[in-house]
């Protein structure tokens, strides 16, 4: 009886190991990281304290265009001054923004993070547009997302 | 009968044992911790700007529990405009070893392992703020020992820390604040874990400008210290530190007043009109303390290029008819841009 115990378990264990397969196919590719659109402000710091009542953010736009441009609204200080365009520095993970004004070759970047709160989609970024001892983080929401 | 006796007796030895039993585990529970304790906190009281400041700890360390791979950890609260992350280094002795060991900035992105997601500096803000002080422009810099030590139950060590750091161009004084732990219980809410030490006023004399106080309040502040016409700057009028023409008047609509100059070209801009953009926002629901945060290249409306060398103003009611000044030189504050 035991016997036919152990050649049951030995059988059942060759079987499952039989039907491993490899799912390698079926790996989820990590999705291209968008953010095209409209964005405003929903939360600013300056040097880790929190401004974002102290002054009226309200009325700015960031727009990431789908042609790689970008352009703003209500203007206020910011990673760049004057429109261009952008790019993230991976499509799929991305750590950094570019940014290039105008027909400036030369880049500027910002730490960057893109994280969903609240069923919500954000951009984090943290930059510096006057003096570099000080470091700005804005958390930008699509609009009509 | 008799048995259920047996069984009452056996029930109450087992409910003794196991009594007596968790009684020790949890006293030695108790005591099986990693004390950590400032024992002293040694510096001079004022240091010439420009100059280097020493500030020594001595930490002890009472080892109740085995610890592997773990770091000391020490927090310094400086001004922000000190640059911290440039100009201040730490180095330690110790009493299990002999000769001075280092001690490196933690790097960014590492996490306290009981504050997944924060920075050190930041979880360390959380729980200690500024301290003591007044203006919310300051930092803490964040040092780990280069080594990680292993430490057995029932050691004491002591570790004294040298931290050097190099004042900055501006007159200001501060209270220095100081904080440790260890990486293995890193930020744990266990006080017996981590120490704060909050210091007296310190000094930084022969610099440049008039004394930034963040000791204690005046009537006005300006935040940050260092910053251009392209940073958000927070004006403040605290109406409750002393007494004033504004407070006295009842005034609860407070405005600010003030003239930029343009650096270079010495041109003077002129925003004391009093309008709602000027108005400052009262604090709290109580008390007499106001705020404005401004974007200067727009609040004086700069021509692109411009930039500005200071600021003048006080603090008036809608009409204009009182004002509050820098009483120690009957004129206005002075608030000038500069970024290191």
């Amino acid at each position: 009886m035991k016997t036919i115990y152990i050649q049951a378990l030995a059988i059942m264990m060759l079987v499952s190991c039989l039907s491993c397969e490899n799912n390698d196919d079926d790996a989820r590719i990590e999705s291209v990281k968008s953010i095209d659109g409209s964005w405003k402000v929903v939360s600013a710091a300056r040097n880790d304290v929190d401004i974002t009542e102290a002054f009226d953010f309200t009325q700015f736009r960031v727009n990431f265009n789908e042609d790689g441009s970008y352009s703003f609204e209500n203007y206020l200080p910011f990673i760049v001054k004057q429109e261009g365009t952008w790019a993230l520095d991976d499509p799929q993970y991305p750590f950094k923004i570019n940014f290039s004004e105008g027909n400036n070759a030369e880049m500027v970047a910002a730490d960057l993070t893109y994280p969903v709160v609240q069923g919500r989609r954000q951009i984090q970024l943290t930059f510096s547009p006057g003096c570099q001892l000080n470091r700005y983080k804005y958390v930008l929401e699509r609009i009509n997302e | 009968m008799k048995f259920n006796t047996q069984k009452m007796k056996a029930d109450t030895i087992l409910s003794r044992k196991w009594f007596v039993g968790n009684v020790v585990v949890i006293v030695l529970g108790i005591f099986a911790i990693t004390c950590v304790f400032i024992n002293e906190v040694e510096y001079a009281p004022s240091v010439d700007a420009g100059q280097i400041a020493e500030f020594k700890l001595t930490v002890f360390l009472d080892v109740a529990e085995a610890r592997n791979d773990a770091r000391l950890v020490v927090g310094f609260l400086a001004p922000r405009s000190w640059n911290a992350a440039q100009n201040i280094t730490a180095t330690y002795t110790d009493s299990e070893e002999s000769g001075v060991q280092t001690m490196s900035i933690i790097p960014a992105g590492t996490s306290p392992s009981q504050a997944p997601g924060q920075s050190w500096p930041a979880a360390i803000r959380g729980r200690v703020g500024i301290g003591e002080n007044v203006l919310d422009d300051m930092e803490w810099i964040t040092f780990w020992t280069d080594k990680t030590y292993s430490v057995n139950n029932g050691q004491d060590i002591y570790v004294y820390v040298t931290i050097r750091a190099k004042a900055g161009p501006e007159n200001l004084k501060f209270k220095p604040t100081f904080f440790v732990n260890e990486t293995a219980d890193g930020m744990t809410t266990n006080q017996d874990f981590y120490k704060v030490y909050k210091g007296d006023c310190f000094a930084v004399t022969n610099g440049t400008g008039d004394v930034i106080d963040f000791c204690e309040l005046h009537f006005n502040s300006v935040q940050p210290l260092t910053a251009t016409e392209d940073d958000f700057i927070t004006i403040g009028f605290q109406g409750d530190v002393d007494t004033n023409d504004l407070v006295e008047a009842g005034v609860d609509k407070i405005f600010l007043s003030s003239t930029a100059y343009v650096r270079g070209s010495g041109r003077q801009i002129e925003v004391r009109d009093n309008t709602a953009a000027q108005q400052m926002k009262k604090q709290f629901q109580y008390g007499n303390s106001y705020a404005i945060t401004v974007w200067p290249a727009r609040y004086y409306n700069l021509a692109e290029g411009e930039e500005l060398e200071r600021i003048e103003y006080s603090f008036t009611n809608e009409d204009g008819s009182i004002e509050v000044v820098d009483e120690a030189v009957g004129t206005d504050f002075v608030y000038t841009f500069k970024c290191q």
